[in-house]
C-alpha cells in the first residue's frame, strides 16, 4: 500500500485473512469491530481473522470505511451503499453474516439478519429452501405431518418464486 | 455452494427474531431440522410491528373456530378460540359533546372501547377497567390504503395490545380489545367484520 504523509500520522492496523491476504486499514476505521477493538486494547496492531475469507473481508473494509465517514450530510449516500450491499447472493450473505458476527460489528449484523428475513417473507418451505440451498432432513412422513399442520392453519397462497 | 442449514444457532436466532409474521414464522420453522430448533414459541418477537389480523365472521359450521384474515398478504389463519363464539360489536352510545368529533362508545366482548369517525389522530380508548389511554396511529399500510394500525401507548405498557382503525367510506372506526394478548398470537383482532358498524350506529 502506497505510504503517504497523511497514513503515516494515522494509527494503521493490518488485518489478515484466512486465506493470508493482508490488508492496512486506519485504525478508526477497525475499531467499529468489537473483536478488533479489544485486540487493539490489548495492543495489537496485526490481528488475523482465521474465520473470515479474502472476498468477505474486502466487502467488510468497504462497509466500516463508509461508516466510520458518516455524517449527517452523507446519510443518504450511505443508504444507497447499504442497500446494493446486501443487493447480493444468499453464498454472499451468509459468508458476511458468519464473518460479521466473528468480528462483532453490530449494525451490520442487524442490517444483514433483516436482508435474510426479508427474503423469507411470504414464501413457501418450499421456496425457502432452494433461496438458501437447504436439503430437508425431514423423512417424507415428519415433512407431511407439518405440511398438513401447516394446512390446517392456512388457507391461502405462499409465493414459490425464488426472487 | 453454500447451505444454508449449517448456519450458526445464535445467527438463526437473530434471524428468526425479525420475523415478524406468524404464516413466515411457520414456514421457517417447517424447513429443516435446524432451523425448526430455533423456531419456537418463546421465540416469536411478539413486540416487532405488525398489521392485526381481521376476525371474520362466525363460521356457522364450527363455531369454536374463528377465521383471521392477514392485511399484509391475504392470507386467512384458522385458529380454535371458544372465548369468541357469539362474540359481536355493539354500539352502545354516543359520547358527550363536550369531545369534538363524533365519538361512539362501541363494546366488544365485554369490554368498552370509545371509537372516533373523523380523522383525528388522538383517540380515547376507554377499557374495561375504567382507564383512558391515548391512542397514537403509527401509519397506513404499504399501499397507503385506508387502514391504520395505532398502539395504545398507556395499554401497551401493560401487554402489546393493539388498536384498529378502519374506514368504510367517510366513516372511520378504532377498535380495540385487551383479550388480544390472552392467546398465543398477538396479531389477532377480535373484530367482528365492520362493514355494519355505521349503519348500526344510524350515522
Amino acid at each position: 500500500m502506497a505510504s503517504t504523509t497523511e497514513t503515516k500520522q494515522k494509527k494503521m492496523l493490518i488485518l489478515k485473512s484466512a486465506d493470508n491476504d493482508e490488508f492496512e486499514i486506519e485504525e478508526s476505521v477497525g475499531v467499529q469491530s468489537e473483536t478488533i477493538k479489544n485486540l487493539v486494547e490489548d495492543g495489537f496492531t496485526f490481528v488475523p481473522l482465521p474465520n473470515v475469507y479474502t472476498k468477505a473481508l474486502i466487502k467488510i473494509i468497504d462497509y466500516l470505511k463508509k461508516h466510520a465517514n458518516k455524517t449527517d450530510s452523507n446519510d443518504e449516500e450511505i443508504k444507497t451503499f447499504d442497500k446494493d450491499f446486501v443487493n447480493t447472493t444468499f453464498d454472499d450473505l451468509f459468508e458476511l453474516v458468519s464473518a460479521a458476527n466473528y468480528l462483532h460489528i453490530s449494525c451490520l449484523m442487524n442490517m444483514l439478519c433483516q436482508t435474510i428475513a426479508d427474503r423469507i417473507k411470504d414464501k413457501s418451505p418450499e421456496a425457502v429452501r432452494k433461496i438458501f440451498h437447504i436439503n430437508c432432513d425431514y423423512t417424507p412422513e415428519e415433512e407431511a405431518k407439518i405440511r398438513k399442520a401447516n394446512a390446517q392453519a392456512f388457507e391461502g397462497q405462499f409465493d414459490e418464486s425464488l426472487d | 455452494m453454500v447451505d444454508g442449514s449449517e448456519l450458526h444457532r445464535d445467527l438463526l436466532l437473530l434471524i428468526v427474531r425479525r420475523i415478524n409474521l406468524i404464516e413466515d414464522y411457520l414456514s421457517f420453522g417447517s424447513v429443516c431440522k435446524s432451523w425448526n430448533s430455533v423456531a419456537t414459541k418463546d421465540n416469536f418477537n411478539s413486540s416487532l410491528p405488525r398489521v392485526p389480523w381481521l376476525m371474520l365472521a362466525e363460521d356457522k359450521e364450527d363455531n369454536t373456530c374463528r377465521k383471521f384474515f392477514s392485511l399484509s398478504n391475504g392470507m386467512i389463519l384458522k385458529k380454535r378460540i371458544p372465548e369468541a363464539r357469539g362474540s359481536l360489536i355493539h354500539i352502545i352510545g354516543r359520547l358527550p359533546p363536550w369531545i369534538d368529533g363524533k365519538y361512539y362508545i362501541v363494546e366488544s366482548l365485554g369490554s368498552l372501547f370509545v371509537v372516533s369517525q373523523d380523522g383525528v389522530d388522538l383517540r380515547y380508548v376507554k377499557d374495561d377497567w375504567g382507564e383512558d389511554s391515548r391512542v397514537h396511529i403509527l401509519g397506513e399500510d404499504d399501499e397507503g390504503k385506508d387502514v391504520h394500525m395505532a398502539v395504545s401507548s398507556h395499554i401497551m405498557m401493560v401487554f402489546p395490545s393493539v388498536v384498529f382503525v378502519l374506514q368504510f367510506g367517510s366513516h372511520q372506526l378504532c377498535v380495540e380489545h385487551p383479550l388480544i394478548h390472552q392467546i398465543q398470537l398477538h396479531l389477532l383482532m377480535f373484530i367482528r367484520f365492520l362493514r355494519i358498524l355505521p349503519r348500526s350506529a344510524d350515522v
